[in-house]
């Protein structure tokens, strides 16, 4: 294991390595934007003034209920796939957090209605109901934080396994979880910042102009962001100890590491240049948003390589092999291009047509 | 650990390569071995079995939704139904809030619940079809863009943009159905996979068509009942035209007239002994093949003779009556669904507890829970090891279908036997009753699960002696041989022959 990240592995193993991190990584991005956006709606709507318009506000409101149903569609893959990379070890923390999973399914349906009861009039006209209905959001949703943290800690400890099972404990105690979950909750306050940027700078372009303190507030949130996140991850390091820090340094997880430090500061200069930009903005945004995808590819891996590193993986290579055998790869793959044509024509056909009848 | 052919009786009996199943070896056994929760009253099966009906309601309340609103958008556009448009995109909103948020997150919740229920099933069947299911996601990607852009920009669109919208979006969601019925109808009739291994074979199994059109079907009458209720309850339309579309509605329940010959074809493409469950060998599963027999006929009757033939008005109370049975049609077709599988979830695979038919084999020389690394939880409130080995025999072979005293409770079915009676039918369970598995364990864990069904029918008393004759355990062990590990179909059917 002395190769990066997935090379060094047999081939069944690396192939589904690589499309498990791939498809993670784009529900990374959607489960950004729904947990950072649904704070941050959050905190406008406590620090707003009633009667004043608040563009940021406006379109998370708009925007979030979309996100999350992107966000749960597109973890569909990742969780199909870690099956077949991890098992026994997956089912068994889903087992011993039993409770957890059935509590998940209707804190997202709740979380999920009052992103809708946001957008409605009688919402809309009561400011402290819009708080609690916000709040109630992000409650649901740091729940599943949480969940799927304690879950992904539990699942790379074997021995904690039989234990917890015979305390009849609901609550996997590990002291990583909380700042753990810090570290992604803040983390994705910058993805959040990217995708809003583009949102902005396309409605400024369509004719619905933007102010400038509105592009500087979102880059302010994208390099606060980075900050705070750094910082966590900072923390975080010295908590994991000596060997999970060497193996996020190490061979293995190495140039990914670099790639999501330079990504850093690639999109830090993106936010940068979108504080000062008056114009252009695209170019900052596309700046940043490249950076973005290296952090998010990177810190996956790496996140990937700490439980490659701390579970039995060798033992698992004969399940990958199997499964490398059956067939229907193809079809996937012919399927996946034929429907991503379709979807994007979808798209542009809404946009598009619905703009030109607008306008 | 890679068990083959050789290990395999069953399936050597039949002449035919086994399909291998490669397991974590984390015993000498090379079982799996996962911490089974416990939830008290209610058997395991209830849990996924009411979120399952609860979610193929959904599922098939979308797919045959968009066949309504592409049908009506059609109809709109030809100028042959005037208030369609308006019906549409508020049908569309009721889609949106109950279908993509409860339904999707159903769907998922579907594969935790699975995982609850059968840890080992659930990874057979990602093991096998994982590239149908991420087909199938694909799908359902699709569905959800093609049905957010609608939401979102269908009232700005012109008639055509909308048309191709929804048709894009009903193709997903029914191509979505297309994929997963080959999966669930593989559980039941897994047809020339079992020799070949062939993924395809699998998939377009001998019930593979008669479900998808079955379902389809289903579908499309779940929408027409959804699209009753919301038109009879619409202030924004007016009498005439609220006539007028329910009549169109309607149309969709027409094809329901064919769903007793798909559902004949169904019962004779299942392998004989499930479909004797459903006509009269299991009362449970005749009693719930008959709710939805009568649900769906009283639906068609209505719809048909009602509807379509005397145009009737449907009121808000009668399409809600109409839409309790056709819940009441779905559950009692899934669970005839998932009943009919017994002793398999996968045939001639897995048993219903999740053991291969080459496990019980070995378990029966080695003892079933000897590798098992999970402690029993409350080993204390145990009078004696006896008692706790039945305990964690019990916990490993039976309580993914049983419980205690609860649903389908061991204490209830087999309380009142004599000790003689239980030992004669646990180890000769398969021929007891045709439909479970094989015991799959030594004399001495029978015995131990002898004592631990008689120790809870007694009402847990705190001291409960220890049985050990070598002549009761010889006798269990002379059953045992008698019966074999085959499944007790195969006697029957033999018997027969």
């Amino acid at each position: 294991m002395d190769a990066p990240f997935p090379f060094g592995f047999p081939g069944p193993t690396a192939f589904y390595l690589a499309t498990y991190v791939l498809t993670l990584v784009s529900h990374v991005v959607f489960m950004n934007y729904v947990l950072a956006g649904t704070g941050v709606l959050l905190v406008r709507q406590i620090r707003g003034k009633a009667g004043t318009s608040d563009a940021l506000a406006d379109l998370l409101r708009d925007w979030l209920p979309f996100a999350l149903s992107a966000a749960i569609t597109a973890g569909i893959a990742p969780l199909l796939f870690i099956q077949i990379l991890y098992k026994k070890a997956f089912y068994t923390a889903n087992l011993l957090l039993f409770h957890r999973w059935m509590l998940i399914l209707p804190a997202l349906i709740v979380g999920f209605y009052l992103l809708y009861a946001q957008k409605t009039a009688f919402v809309k006209a009561r400011p402290r109901l819009k708080v609690c209905v916000t709040t109630g959001a992000l409650a649901c949703f740091l729940f599943t934080a949480l969940s799927w943290t304690e879950n992904y800690l539990l699942a790379r400890s074997e021995g904690a396994w039989a234990p917890m099972y015979a305390s009849k404990s609901m609550i996997y105690e590990n002291r990583e979880i909380l700042p753990r979950m810090l570290l992604w909750t803040l983390g994705a306050l910058p993805t959040l910042a990217v995708l809003l940027g583009w949102q902005l700078h396309r409605r400024d372009r369509a004719g619905a102009p933007v102010d400038r303190t509105t592009f500087q507030r979102v880059a302010r949130l994208g390099l606060g962001g980075l900050v705070v996140a750094g910082a966590c991850a900072a923390g975080y390091a010295m908590l994991v100890g000596e060997t999970a820090r060497a193996h996020a340094v190490g061979p293995m997880a190495r140039p990914w590491f670099v790639a999501a430090v330079v990504g850093v500061v690639v999109e830090g200069a993106g936010f940068v240049g979108l504080y000062r930009a008056e114009a252009n903005r695209g170019r900052w945004l596309g700046i940043a948003s490249a950076g973005l995808f290296f952090v998010i590819l990177g810190t996956t891996v790496v996140r990937e390589v700490l439980r490659i590193t701390a579970v039995d993986f060798v033992a698992l290579y004969p399940e990958h092999a199997r499964a490398a055998q059956v067939s229907g790869r193809w079809l996937f793959l012919g399927f996946f291009l034929v429907n991503a044509v379709l979807a994007t024509w979808a798209i542009r056909t809404a946009l598009t047509r619905a703009e030109r009848k607008a306008a | 650990m890679r068990l083959d052919a050789a290990t395999l009786p069953l399936k050597r009996a039949q002449g035919t390569p086994y399909i291998v199943l490669v397991t974590v070896d984390t015993s000498a056994l090379g079982v799996p071995y996962y911490p089974t929760n416990d939830f008290g009253p209610l058997m395991k099966g209830l849990v996924i079995g009411g979120l399952g009906i609860f979610h193929v309601f959904l599922a098939q309340f979308a797919i045959g939704g968009g066949v309504l609103m592409t049908y009506f958008e059609w109809l709109s556009g030809k100028g042959k139904l005037a208030p369609a448009r308006r019906f549409t995109d508020g049908y569309f909103k009721l889609l949106v809030l109950v279908s993509f948020v409860v339904g999707a997150l159903t769907g998922v919740g579907m594969w935790f619940t699975s995982i609850q229920t059968s840890p080992r099933t659930i990874g057979l069947m990602v093991d096998t079809f994982h590239w149908v299911w991420a087909t199938e996601w694909t799908f359902f990607a699709l569905e959800v863009v093609a049905g957010y852009c609608f939401y979102r920009y269908g009232d700005r669109l012109d008639g055509r943009s909308r048309l191709f919208l929804l048709g894009l979006y009903t193709v997903a969601a029914w191509f979505s159905l297309f994929w997963i019925n080959g999966i669930l109808s593989w559980q039941l009739t897994p047809g020339a996979w079992l020799a070949s291994g062939d993924l395809w074979a699998g998939f377009f199994n001998p019930t593979f068509w008669p479900s998808l059109f079955f379902r389809t079907f289903a579908a499309m009458a779940i929408a027409a009942l959804v699209a009753a209720l919301v038109i009879s309850a619409s202030p924004s339309l007016e009498r005439d035209e609220q006539k007028e579309l329910l009549h169109r509605a309607a149309q969709l329940l027409a094809p329901m007239a064919l769903m007793p010959l798909l559902g004949a074809w169904y019962l004779f493409a299942m392998p004989a002994d499930s479909r004797s469950w459903v006509l009269g060998g299991s009362p449970a599963m005749s009693m719930f093949f008959g709710v939805g027999a009568g649900a769906s006929l009283l639906v068609g009757l209505y719809a048909i003779f009602g509807l379509l033939l005397r145009r009737l008005y449907i009121n808000s109370a009668t399409a809600s009556l109409l839409i309790v049975l056709g819940f009441a049609a779905s559950a009692g077709g899934e669970f005839v669904r998932e009943g009919a599988r017994k002793p398999f979830t996968v045939r001639e695979t897995l048993y219903s507890n999740a053991m291969t038919p080459a496990e019980i084999v070995t378990m029966r020389e080695k003892g079933s829970v000897t590798g098992d690394p999970y402690p029993l939880r409350d080993a204390a409130d145990y009078p004696n090891d006896q008692v706790r080995l039945g305990a964690k025999v019990y916990r490993f072979q039976c309580s993914v279908c049983h419980t205690v005293g609860g649903v389908n409770g061991l204490v209830h079915l087999a309380g009142t036997w004599t000790a003689e009676q239980t030992r004669l039918n646990v180890a000769k369970l398969q021929h007891t009753k045709p439909f479970m598995p094989p015991f799959a364990g030594t004399p001495e864990e029978l015995e131990a699960l002898v004592r631990f069904i008689e120790w809870e029918a007694a009402s847990r008393p705190k001291d409960f002696s220890i049985t050990n004759d070598p002549a009761e355990l010889a006798q269990i062990k002379r059953w045992l041989d008698e019966a074999g590990t085959a499944p007790g179909y195969k006697t029957a059917s033999e018997k027969k022959r």
